[in-house]
């Protein structure tokens, strides 16, 4: 069974193509990387999965409903903009979202206040949401997404703007939905995140899908042509090597895009300075986002 | 497939938050409370006022007038003294003979400044006969005291005009009976009883007649103009506070536009509800009771409701179709000149309310919450044309909700400019 299906979906606002003949199967109990750049049509891709969005043309089935509504209360969503009831208390605010999502009341109460607990938000249950912190708003919101204990959960941008405490709370508790069997779509600019998290990964740039898979299918799509390198001298060391397509100058380390033979750019850069580490890698997701998206790319194929 | 529940949940949720907020809180209790003790306060400060003495100066060049002014006012502090133990029903009147000379002018004003007198009067000479440049000369400290001078006007007004008659040896009383004025007493259509025996009609009651109607309109308006613009408001500040797309990860934007649409007007009606039992007890305290009928309250709240629901559509529609608050005061003014229309051509319904105009405008759907229910208070308006207010109304109605939606559900995910009305309607258009 498919969590998600997209099936030659295209949508646009005015003049301007969001997402363009897109098509995507998103398995169910999958963790899946939704990545690409800031107005590449990731947001308006996720607001079409839960018909806030309606397509210009094709078709979205959730858990294989093509109307989200009916399966409206099986998805949470935590948006990228995010908002709550300043004047609400946070308890109230959180048992009105489990109502609406279709829990009674004892349901949604025991649910709240376990999850309370667990982000240590249980002395702010009954003030007002106003006098939350950015970080305690983030995980209330959280906890808002998955009151209704859905089957999936759209996370956009769910790390952004948090600290790493913080950050590392929320990444435990979407990793203990996703062991329980939620599928969890999350969008994010983190492409570490990305990387450690999810099954699998899907690219959308300029509205059209460039990248779908595994980590490992996408990176090997690339190939091996990359290596880290350490070498006496930094940066300066690989210049005007012939070998040498671009590097990522990390400071103690240099990422090396190669245009030519591992082996002969390993002879020619110990000809020129003490090396210390090598290591033939595959390239990094990180670097496989900016190759596509970084202006002039040839994003079209690896 | 909507959901119902969902609905009524956010409705019942609005709701909550509304007459939690503090401006339902002032609306309902504190303004009747405010209301109240103002009232209570000008009624006690009214007797306390009115039981002050009254002394005044009289420079009398008539030489004849203050001996009649002397007498009145004996005559009416007779009349207002404490009887059986009660207490005064008005402020005692006092003048005093005084001389016109500079140094007696000074004195007066000496001991006006003084609080010892409130005023002092000079009547010339000419007054007593009629001579057109002459001028009763009232001088006080007090400016805002009308209960003195109205009482001096009115007496005076009196002495001399008997004066004047007793002068030129007219009997007064049979002036007054030849120049008496024809009235008009103004009834309402005579009935019969069942054994054919005539009723006596009615006086009509210019409070039944104007004040009513008038204040049924009144009321309509405060439901509708107490609540649609919050509406707007509260859309807008929900897109401003991105809390509406955490909605809409939860419900479908018709149930959301409809829950608040209902939640809000069921505050409304609330609060219709609470001015409609003051205004029925303070009906009763003026002996109208009877004007409000169980038929009127249905009337009432049937009318309140379309006319939430209509307003409250266009209203959500601005706030949705706004991205900011500048934009919204802008596209609001079209709205709340729609909704004050019946207002600006109320006088002309008064008048004649079986006139095309009034006809047509208890038909305009946009004004038929208004203009139909105090219509029917003041004639008999067609069952026709009732029925076919409230028809096009409801129709107008379901269709403004169903276009709000449709706006609702574009406009409110978007940022930045507002859009136009032109926009809005191609949003209808396209769905």
């Amino acid at each position: 069974m498919n969590a998600i299906e997209i099936r030659g979906v295209s949508k646009s606002f005015g003049d301007t193509r969001a997402v363009d003949d897109l098509t995507l199967t998103v398995p169910a109990a999958s963790t899946y990387g939704f990545i690409g750049p800031n107005g590449s049509g990731k947001t308006t891709t996720l607001r079409m999965i839960l018909n806030i969005l309606l397509p210009d043309r094709g078709e979205v089935a959730v858990f294989g409903d093509t109307s989200t509504r009916a399966s409206r209360d099986r998805v949470g969503y935590l948006p990228e903009e995010r908002g709550l009831y300043k004047q609400m208390k946070l308890r109230s605010l959180l048992q009105y979202f489990g109502r609406l999502k279709g829990r009674s009341g004892p349901e949604a109460n025991a649910f709240v206040d376990r999850w309370l607990a667990r982000f240590d938000l249980t002395p702010w249950a009954d003030r007002r949401i106003e006098t939350l912190s950015k970080g305690m708003a983030q995980k209330a919101q959280l906890i808002a997404a998955i009151v209704g204990r859905p089957d999936l959960l759209i996370l956009d941008e769910p790390f952004s703007g948090l600290d790493p405490v913080n950050a590392e709370v929320l990444k435990d508790a979407v990793l203990e939905l996703r062991r329980s069997g939620t599928t969890i779509v999350f969008s994010t600019h983190d492409m570490g995140t990305a990387e450690k998290m999810c099954d699998r990964i899907f690219m959308i740039f300029k509205g059209r899908k460039v990248l779908d898979g595994t980590l490992d299918e996408i990176q090997s799509a690339y190939g091996f042509d990359t290596v880290r390198v350490r070498a006496g001298g930094g940066a300066a060391a690989l210049a005007a090597m012939p070998e040498v397509e671009s590097v990522n100058d990390y400071g103690q380390m240099q990422e090396v895009r190669l245009r030519g033979d591992a082996q002969r750019f390993l002879s020619q850069l110990a000809a020129r300075a003490p090396v210390q580490y090598f290591e033939i890698a595959r390239p990094s997701l990180h670097d496989i986002f900016v190759r596509i998206a970084s202006p002039g790319a040839d994003h079209a194929s690896p | 497939m909507h959901r119902p529940d969902k609905l009524f949940i956010v409705a019942a949720t609005e709701a909550s938050m509304a007459v939690r907020s503090k401006a339902f809180i002032i609306g309902m209790m504190l303004m009747p409370v405010l209301m109240g003790v103002s009232i209570g306060f000008q009624r006690l400060w009214q007797n306390q006022s009115d039981l002050q003495e009254r002394r005044f100066a009289v420079v009398d060049e008539t030489g004849v007038i203050y001996s009649s002014l002397a007498a009145a006012a004996a005559d009416w502090n007779a009349s207002v003294a404490p009887k059986d133990g009660g207490p005064a029903t008005g402020p005692r009147m006092v003048p005093e003979l005084a001389s016109g000379d500079q140094a007696a002018r000074r004195a007066l004003v000496d001991r006006a400044t003084r609080r010892e007198l409130k005023a002092f009067v000079e009547i010339p000479a000419g007054i007593a006969r009629g001579d057109p440049a002459a001028r009763v000369r009232y001088y006080s400290h007090v400016a805002t005291d009308n209960t003195l001078p109205r009482w001096i006007e009115n007496t005076l007004n009196r002495a001399v005009l008997n004066e004047r008659f007793r002068a030129s040896g007219v009997d007064r009383a049979e002036v007054m009976r030849l120049t008496r004025l024809v009235s008009l007493a103004r009834l309402d259509l005579p009935s019969w009883d069942d054994r054919g025996v005539q009723r006596e009609a009615a006086a009509v009651d210019q409070m039944r007649t104007l004040g009513v109607p008038m204040a049924i309109m009144t009321m309509l308006l405060f439901v509708v103009i107490s609540s649609a613009p919050g509406l707007m408001n509260s859309v807008l500040e929900e897109k401003l506070s991105r809390t509406n797309e955490v909605m809409l990860g939860a419900v479908s934007p018709f149930e959301f536009m409809g829950g608040k649409l209902l939640g809000t007007t069921t505050v409304s009606l609330m609060v219709a509800a609470v001015y409609l039992t003051g205004a029925f007890f303070v009906a009763r305290n003026w002996g109208y009771a009877d004007v409000i009928t169980p038929s009127l309250i249905v009337s009432f709240v049937i009318y309140a409701l379309l006319g939430e629901l209509l307003f409250g559509s266009i209203f959500i529609s601005i706030g949705a179709a706004c991205s900011d608050l500048k934009d919204t005061q802008t596209m609001m003014m079209p709205a709340m000149i729609v909704v004050m229309m019946p207002l600006f051509v109320w006088v002309n319904i008064l008048r004649a309310p079986t006139s095309r105009l009034t006809t047509v405008m208890s038909l305009i759907p946009t004004a038929t919450p208004f203009v139909m229910l105090p219509l029917t208070t003041i004639s008999a308006v067609p069952v026709w044309q009732q029925a076919a207010g409230i028809t096009l109304t409801a129709l107008t109605t379901v269709l403004f909700v169903w276009a709000a939606g449709r706006i609702f559900r574009v406009g409110l995910l978007m940022q930045g400019k507002s859009a136009t009305f032109g926009q809005m309607l191609r949003w209808v258009k396209a769905g």
